[in-house]
Formats: structure tokens, C-alpha cells, sequence
């Protein structure tokens, strides 16, 4: 019985590399919040999660735009730009509200995630120590 | 890790909020500058900002399939709109009329642009913050 029997590391870390990708995508939008013509990124990753599991690692990269995808393999999410006009005069849409929401979200997520790795590792240490 | 380029990211928000909250503090200390060194008076500055991808830096592969760096103030320019035309014929820069030529600040504008320059600070160091309770959050991994 091997320790890599199940699945839930490599679920894991896809979860915890597509909140911190997501919490970045963030940052760049809030920090865009002022630039004219700016565009919203936006980071999907639940939807290759939700995907029968083992194929975390295997899954091809999604191609959105060419410059956007990095040469990793092991990339288990997407970006994408919301290129919707957005209601300012400047052409920039990024909804303040709706990035702080996400963070939150986000914030959430990754501590759920990282709480799971840490229960997974004791329950490892359990199973080694047999105490 | 990609949580520090994170902070990395709203710390040019912040720099670039900071220019702009300069160049506002600028135009209201020379809301009554009617000499200048290039002549005439004192002219409104705008701050221009434009962000950064990453591919436009140093063209490696990103981690994380994601290009976006941040923000940089990509110019300073002058406003173009005209001078206002006050009449007051004892001031030494008086034009024959009578009138001066006074810069083309709106000081409402002007405080208005503060209030979002100030919001958008913060919002940026809210972010900041809670990229930095993640990242400590991932040191725990294996103590639990």
C-alpha cells in the first residue's frame, strides 16, 4: 500500500496552485484598477477539479490566448480575460466589489485546502506511528 | 513561490496610488501658480497608468500560466485644457487687459481624484494582507 494510493495530494496541490494563481490574477486586477482600457483577469480552476480524478496531472491546457499559457505541463487551471465593456467611461472592468468578494472566497478556499493537507498528513503520521 | 510575486503585484498598485496621490497634492499646492519656469501658468498633471504583463519583462515562461505583474505609471502628461481667465488688474502677471491667466485646476476634481486614489490604496492593501496571511497560512503545512 502505497502512500500515493489515493488521489488527494495531487487534488491538493491543484486547488492550493489554483487559489494562489487566483489570489495573483486578483491582486493584478485591483492593482488595474485605474489603468484605461484595462481588462479583468479572471482564474479558472474548479472545473478541471471537478474532472474524474487521476487526471489531475494529465489534463492538456486549456488555450485561451497563446501568450497567456505557460510551458508546464502541470498547470491544472485556466486564465482568462473578461473582456466585457464594463460600465466605466475608460473602458476598464474591474468590479472592486466583486474582486474584494472573490478574495474572500478565495481566502476561504485556501485555508479549507491547506487544513486538508495538514488532517492528511497527520492521518500519515498516525498510520506510521500507530499512535 | 508565487504568493510573494503576488505581494510584488500590490506593491506596484500601492507605488503607483502613491504617484498619483503625489502629482493631486502637486496640482492643488500650485492652484494659484502663475509662473512657471516654462512660462504661463501652472499646468494641471495627469498621471497615466498601464499595466504590466510579464512576457514584456524578460520573456520567460510564468509561472502559472499567467502573465499579469501590476501596474507602472506609463507617463506624467500636462492637462491641455485652457487657463482661466481671472480679472485682476493689480496682479503683477496681468496681461494688458487686466487679466491673469490661472491654471486649469478644478479643485472638486482634484479632491474627488484624492478620495479614489486613496481607496484604490487601500483596496491594494487589502490584498497585500491577505496574500500575506496565506502565505503564512502555507508554512503550517506538515505541523498539524
Amino acid at each position: 500500500m502505497s502512500i500515493k494510493m489515493d488521489h488527494t495530494f495531487g487534488l491538493l496541490e491543484a486547488s492550493l496552485n489554483g487559489s494562489i494563481a487566483r489570489q495573483k490574477a486578483i491582486a493584478h486586477n485591483v492593482s488595474n484598477i485605474d489603468t484605461p482600457g484595462f481588462k479583468c483577469f479572471l482564474v479558472n480552476f474548479e472545473d478541471q477539479l471537478a474532472n474524474p480524478q487521476g487526471k489531475v496531472q494529465q489534463l492538456p491546457l486549456r488555450v485561451t490566448e497563446a501568450k497567456h499559457i505557460s510551458t508546464s505541463a502541470n498547470e491544472t487551471f485556466d486564465v482568462e480575460r473578461d473582456l466585457s465593456p464594463g460600465l466605466r467611461a475608460d473602458g476598464n472592468n474591474v468590479d472592486l466589489e466583486n474582486e474584494m468578494t472573490l478574495m474572500v472566497k478565495n481566502d476561504v478556499y485556501f485555508n479549507a485546502a491547506l487544513n486538508q493537507v495538514n488532517k492528511k498528513i497527520a492521518m500519515l503520521k498516525f498510520a506510521i506511528d500507530g499512535k | 513561490m508565487s504568493l510573494l510575486s503576488t505581494m510584488d503585484v500590490s506593491s506596484s498598485g500601492l507605488s503607483c496610488e502613491k504617484v498619483r496621490m503625489e502629482i493631486i497634492a502637486q496640482n492643488i499646492a500650485n492652484i494659484e501658480t502663475t509662473k512657471t519656469a516654462g512660462g504661463g501658468p501652472y499646468r494641471r498633471k495627469v498621471v497615466a497608468f498601464k499595466e504590466i504583463l510579464q512576457n514584456q519583462l524578460n520573456g520567460t515562461n510564468n509561472p502559472g500560466g499567467f502573465t499579469g505583474a501590476g501596474v507602472q505609471v506609463s507617463e506624467i502628461v500636462a492637462d491641455n485644457a485652457a487657463p482661466l481667465m481671472v480679472y485682476d488688474p493689480q496682479n503683477p502677471d496681468a496681461n494688458k487687459d487686466g487679466y491673469i491667466a490661472k491654471p486649469n485646476i478644478n479643485l472638486a476634481n482634484e479632491i474627488v481624484d484624492a478620495i479614489s486614489a486613496s481607496r484604490a490604496y487601500e483596496a491594494n492593501v487589502t490584498v497585500l494582507n491577505a496574500t500575506k496571511s496565506m502565505a503564512s497560512k502555507a508554512l503550517t503545512i506538515g505541523r498539524g
